[in-house]
């Protein structure tokens, strides 16, 4: 067996040992050049490597970039020079040892501080750091008397300094700790939390990340390798560190574009609940962070709707006309709900625990009215919405879309909050179908619904059917909160609007139309910090607001009432275009508006905005009760008795194709897989290239030059179906190939007879090529010759016609090789 | 990283994934498992199917010599190896054996290691061990290859012509008192058959006269015998390393033995250092082997001292012994003992090792005067002296005038 192996070791024959500590993998080299040097030398490096250090920063800064792109502020421009900052202080504060880690670390903070603070200042307030320093001390008095800090420079500072004390931990834990995992898993952190806010085409940053993570940590493991290997004095030889970077380049790209082929998805109910809990720490932890440094969303540049699990009053919205969508519809009034608030804090909304219910691609969601009507919206993403998660939108209530999806309720009252899709958010070009729940309700019918007061109770142990007019406790607890300290003027108000209304229906419209008519919409709003926001509104504002105001103050005054509502988030039925017999949404569409909740009929749309049009509700028999159009009718049956509500346990993936699945969406999927597989294809051809463009550089590389070119003609000439005979000459077959190049027959011929002196003529006389100079022309030389033969190659691709037949002579000499060991084996 | 807490991690994200079903948690946690998988194989692949072999020139070599060895590694695998780091644990001063492969698939690597043995002693090559991991550092396995074996690296012996102290003072040949082990031309005597006597020495025709079966008896040759007193006594040794007296002490001892053993004459030696360390009289190659081995391994100890040592052994010696007594002590006690060698007939000479000059310390009293004065020839070695020019033809290793 051994006679069988090729020695590949004869170049590493010659490096012998000698018992001097000069020889071994170079090190003895560089003691001695360094000794022969002066030793004032400057010497600007780092012992890691420069790569290390291009790896760090390209993982710092994808991770500081997806800051920048979630856009939480303006300015935020200014991290890509502090985190530069932060970077060139955490390396030579690593690279130091005369003074200790702990004062070490407090001048790096101290000097994120001074970082920050000055560039806020430049940013927000001209290099005025008087009023940034007013500006702190407001937010400081504020957060400490448990308000909310509104205020976008103090993100911006807080942000900056975060950025530079990542870059600077980074470099120190590289560098110091020797710690490149935690490094990576600390910024991996940050990315995964600003990443959870862009859209996903903005996964690019993770891609960038998670490559230059695996580079730097190979890089950084090996450097670790030879340094030990230094310290044992173990020789190694010159290209083995270039050997393991190619191997585990080649690894770590397999790895990303294997994981990105692998299914994802799944949602764990128990999983999720516990993760969602509200004594989860990390939930505590972000509500405190939205309280002491909300943010005033009013300053989010390109803002054509953005949907997050809590609703500010705050500022102008300042939305654009960006197109978000185009809607086709049965029913163009719909306007298009992406999720639902129910608690009330004062200047904003936010959602009680919720927990996550997959449902399959055209499952059926339950209906939570008892009479509804189907409503079919074919949405074509445009401008994707900025969003917390990725929200599917259309008309209340969604009950069936043809994504894979995930049903998010509130765990107290178990009402549907929102749809997740389960793949992400959509990007530009994307188009889904919902169809959903619209109350059929009419006006005689939702008067006929008594206030919660007056409706029956009913004990839990009771069993019968139950009637119309039945409100659940959970609902009426969940929507019926409000912030203790409300002030009672407010019900005050509410109840002498609402004095001469004798239903819940003329009551709420009461509301409604007292907003509508004694209310100016008006965007240049802010709302004064430390004030809550319905009491600001209809008493100090100057009756102006926009829509989150309306909705909000709505809502609230209904509660007072002992009405529950709630608001919702979502966008109008923007404008009809007749050309494509579509509605447009524009980012101005971005909406909120209020739900009131009737027994038996579930969530009723209300527009308390003024210069909106109230909702039209159908006339007594439009709509036949229990029509259910494309759905199901298991799905909506209503129960009698108890409102429906979403049902946890409920088995939730049982439902099949429907008329939906049309064969247009197969015909979409169809293009999704073929997409797929052709970018699948695309990407196998890039790898393969890849691969044999590394094979190729490194082919022949322990030979004389000349050496190298002479055998990659041979091998490309041999594809072509030109071989290389045993008794031709070099000069010979080197002739042979004019057919193969034939405008450079004589730089074949020289190439030839520069190859032939070398290997042959004296070296000492002036015909070697080395001596008369020719040796440096061979790389112009092969320079002309290669792309030549690359193209006959191609042109005459003989080499695959041989190939299979060398595949199947090579696996029968296995074969056979493999059953005389057998045999072997047996006799012995 | 540590591989638990990898494990950690990917749990950690797999909870997150599963609770959120987000892509990209999935996507990093897929990314962290497949990479832990793959170094995972990756580290135990790494050391199968891997011969080692090493070729040493022998298994001993002296000080000053060059010891040279040719180590490869086959990877008998098709697939390659990315790196092997191969650490010998060898005790020899200055031997580097250690190399980091990598190797293609069914390809060798071939190193060698030369290293000038500089001190004598019982040294060990090996064991072999192979250590080799994942590029991610991830994982690491070690696997031994070879087990450990000896070299011993022998005393240097001078190129003397001639030995200073007896030039032409030798006494004549002798009888020896001692029986050889080994057949010589010279039967002396007969004896009783012994269990364990070879058959071939019996002596038939006294067998049959006595009834019993009768072995011969040998006589050495007629030679001078030759014994060399090592002083290594701890108390009076000086200087470091290759510089001190201990060493000077033991290139003497194995230069003038192998002088003498080459002029067929049967030398002995006694030692005293850690323990006291005899070698009977023996003449030939064989003897020069085993005074080498000896010497090779002896250190300096808190044995008998030179005074002790000439006393117990000083009994053995006839009127056609020589005695060469090799010390750096300045005392005077063991003066007495070598006058009694000299008054029985010993020709006693002394190489005395300067043991001041190896401190850097000023020079003692030179006591070794007094033996001079007594008739006894001297040789006296100082620090960074060539011991050849010392041995050979030190003008104050003459004889001195005959009382």
């Amino acid at each position: 067996m051994q006679d069988a192996m090729r020695d590949a070791g004869v170049d590493r024959l010659a490096k012998i040992i000698s018992d001097t500590r000069s020889s071994g993998g170079g090190v003895g080299k560089n003691n001695n050049a360094q000794s022969r040097k002066p030793s004032f030398r400057i010497h600007i490096g780092i012992e890691e490597g420069w790569f290390s250090l291009i790896m760090l920063a390209t993982v710092v800064y994808s991770t500081i970039w997806c800051v920048q792109a979630v856009g939480w502020v303006d300015h935020l421009n200014i991290l890509t020079l502090t985190t530069l900052l932060g970077l060139i202080a955490g390396v030579i504060a690593s690279k130091q040892q005369r003074i200790p880690r702990l004062p070490v670390h407090l001048i790096a903070i101290f000097l994120a501080l001074l970082i920050a603070f000055w560039q806020t200042a430049g940013a927000y307030y001209g290099g005025d750091t008087a009023m940034l320093s007013h500006g702190m001390h407001h937010w400081f008095v504020t957060v400490i008397a448990g308000g909310t800090g509104e205020d976008d420079s103090i993100f911006l500072f807080f942000i900056t300094a975060l950025g530079f004390l990542l870059a600077y931990s980074s470099a120190w834990l590289l560098y110091r700790t020797r710690s490149p995992w935690l490094m990576v898993v600390a910024n991996a952190v940050v990315l995964l939390i600003n990443l959870s806010n862009v859209d996903s085409g903005y996964i690019v940053f993770l891609v960038v990340f998670l490559m230059a993570s695996l580079l730097l940590v190979l890089r950084f493991n090996l450097f670790e390798s030879t340094r030990r290997w230094r310290r044992q004095g173990l020789r190694y030889a010159d290209d083995l560190g270039w050997d393991v970077m190619q191997a585990g380049a080649l690894i770590s790209i397999a790895i990303l574009v294997f994981s990105w082929f692998l299914p994802w998805g799944y949602i764990n109910d128990t999983a999720s609940q516990v993760w969602s809990a509200n004594a989860n720490p990390w939930v505590q932890l972000e509500d405190t962070w939205n309280r002491v440094i909300s943010l005033n969303g009013g300053n989010i540049p390109n803002n054509h709707g953005n949907f997050r699990d809590t609703l500010v009053l705050g500022g102008n919205p300042n939305l654009n006309k960006d197109i978000v969508f185009t809607v086709q519809s049965n029913d163009s009034t719909q306007y298009l709900e992406s999720l639902s608030y129910d608690t009330y804090d004062g200047r904003g909304w936010s959602n009680s625990p919720t927990f996550g219910l997959p449902f399959q691609s055209n499952a059926v969601v339950p209906s939570e009215s008892q009479v509804v009507h189907t409503v079919d919206q074919q949405i074509t993403v445009v401008n994707p919405p900025g969003e917390q998660y990725p929200y599917i939108l259309g008309a209340s209530q969604i009950g069936t879309v043809n994504l894979d999806s995930t049903v998010l309720g509130t765990k107290n009252s178990d009402s549907m909050v929102a749809l997740l899709a389960r793949n992400g958010k959509l990007t530009a070009g994307e188009h889904y179908t919902v169809t959903s729940y619209v109350s059929s309700a009419d006006l005689q019918a939702l008067r006929s619904i008594p206030m919660p007061a007056d409706s029956p109770h009913i004990s839990d142990n009771f069993e019968g059917s139950l009637p119309l007019t039945y409100y659940d406790p959970s609902i009426l607890a969940a929507y019926l909160q409000l912030p203790k300290d409300l002030d009672p003027r407010i019900a005050v108000l509410s109840r002498l609007i609402t004095a001469n209304a004798p239903t819940m229906l003329d009551k709420v419209q009461a509301l409604e139309t007292y907003l509508h008519t004694n209310f100016t919409y008006d965007v240049n709003v802010n709302l004064p910090p430390g004030q809550e926001g319905v009491l600001w509104f209809l008493f100090s504002g100057n009756h102006r607001g926009f829509c989150n105001y309306f909705s909000t103050t709505m809502a609230v005054m209904a509660r007072t009432l002992g009405i529950p509502s709630r608001v919702v988030a979502g966008y109008t039925n923007g404008r009809s275009d007749p050309a494509h017999h579509d509605h447009i949404i524009y980012g101005t569409d971005a909406h909120s508006w209020t739900q009131i909740y009737f027994a038996g009929y579930g969530w009723i749309n209300f527009e308390p905005s003024a210069s909106f049009s109230p909702f039209e509700r159908p006339y007594p028999g439009q709509y036949q009760q229990g029509t259910t159009g494309l759905i199901p009718v298991g799905g909506i049956t209503p129960n009698p008795g108890r409102n429906r509500k979403l049902i946890r346990n409920e088995a939730a993936d049982t439902g099949g194709p429907t008329s939906a699945n049309t064969s247009v969406q197969f015909a979409a999927q169809l293009r999704q897989q073929a997409s797929i597989a052709f970018g699948a294809v695309v990407l196998l051809i890039l790898v393969s290239l890849l691969l044999f463009n590394i094979w190729w550089r490194r082919l022949f590389r322990n030979y004389r030059l000349s050496t190298q070119i002479f055998g990659r003609i041979c091998i490309l000439a041999n594809w072509a179906g030109i071989p290389l005979k045993y008794s031709q000459t070099p000069n010979e077959f080197v002739k042979t190939l004019a057919i193969a190049a034939p405008g450079e027959t004589a730089t074949l011929e020289h190439f030839g007879d520069i190859y032939t002196r070398e290997l042959w003529a004296n070296p000492d006389s002036a015909d070697h090529p080395r001596n008369s100079g020719e040796i440096n022309e061979l790389s112009r030389l092969w320079q002309r010759l290669q792309p030549r033969f690359f193209f006959y190659m191609l042109k005459h691709p003989y080499v695959l016609a041989v190939l299979p037949r060398r595949a199947w002579k090579s696996v029968r000499q296995l074969w056979v090789k493999r059953r005389a060991r057998r045999a072997l084996e047996q006799d012995w | 990283m540590r591989p638990w807490q990898a494990i950690l991690l990917i749990l950690a994200l797999l909870f997150f994934a599963i609770s959120s079903g987000w892509s990209p948690l999935y996507k990093l946690t897929y990314v962290l498992l497949t990479l832990f998988i793959l170094s995972w194989l990756w580290a135990r692949y790494s050391l199968r199917k891997l011969v080692f072999h090493r070729n040493t020139t022998s298994g001993r070599v002296q000080v000053g010599e060059t010891f040279e060895e040719r180590l490869m590694l086959d990877n008998v695998s098709v697939l390659p190896k990315l790196w092997v780091q191969i650490v010998d644990g060898s005790t020899l001063p200055g031997h580097r054996a250690g190399y980091v492969a990598s190797m293609g698939g069914r390809k060798r690597a071939v190193w060698k290691a030369r290293t000038v043995c500089n001190r004598r002693g019982r040294y060990q090559l090996g064991p072999v061990t192979a250590t080799s991991g994942d590029p991610f550092g991830l994982f690491r396995r070690h696997k031994a290859l070879t087990p450990a074996h000896e070299l011993l690296v022998l005393p240097r012996v001078l190129p003397i012509t001639h030995f200073a102290l007896f030039t032409g003072g030798l006494p004549g040949r002798g009888r020896s008192s001692l029986r050889s082990l080994q057949t010589t031309t010279n039967a002396t005597t007969i004896r009783d058959y012994m269990a364990g006597d070879a058959l071939s020495r019996i002596h038939w025709r006294s067998s049959a006269h006595y009834n019993k079966l009768m072995v011969k008896e040998f006589d050495l040759d007629p030679a001078v015998d030759a014994w060399i007193f090592l002083d290594l006594h701890d108390a009076v040794q000086a200087g470091q390393g290759e510089h001190s007296t201990e060493e000077y002490g033991v290139t003497i001892a194995a230069t003038v033995a192998t002088y003498f053993l080459r002029q067929d004459l049967s030398v002995g030696i006694i030692i005293s250092g850690q323990h006291r360390e005899f070698m009977s009289l023996d003449r030939g190659d064989r003897q020069i082997e085993r005074i080498l081995e000896l010497l090779a391994v002896v250190s300096s100890g808190p044995g008998p001292d030179l005074k002790e040592a000439l006393a117990l052994d000083a009994l053995h010696f006839g009127r056609n012994t020589l005695a060469i007594v090799i010390t750096p002590s300045n005392s005077r006690d063991w003066h007495e003992g070598l006058h009694h060698l000299q008054r029985r007939g010993v020709k006693v000479a002394v190489v005395g090792l300067n043991a001041a000059s190896f401190d850097g310390s000023p020079p003692d009293e030179d006591t070794l005067a007094l033996l001079e004065g007594s008739g006894i020839p001297i040789a006296r070695v100082k620090c960074g002296e060539s011991l050849i020019k010392a041995l050979e033809s030190s003008h104050e290793a003459s004889y001195p005038l005959r009382r």
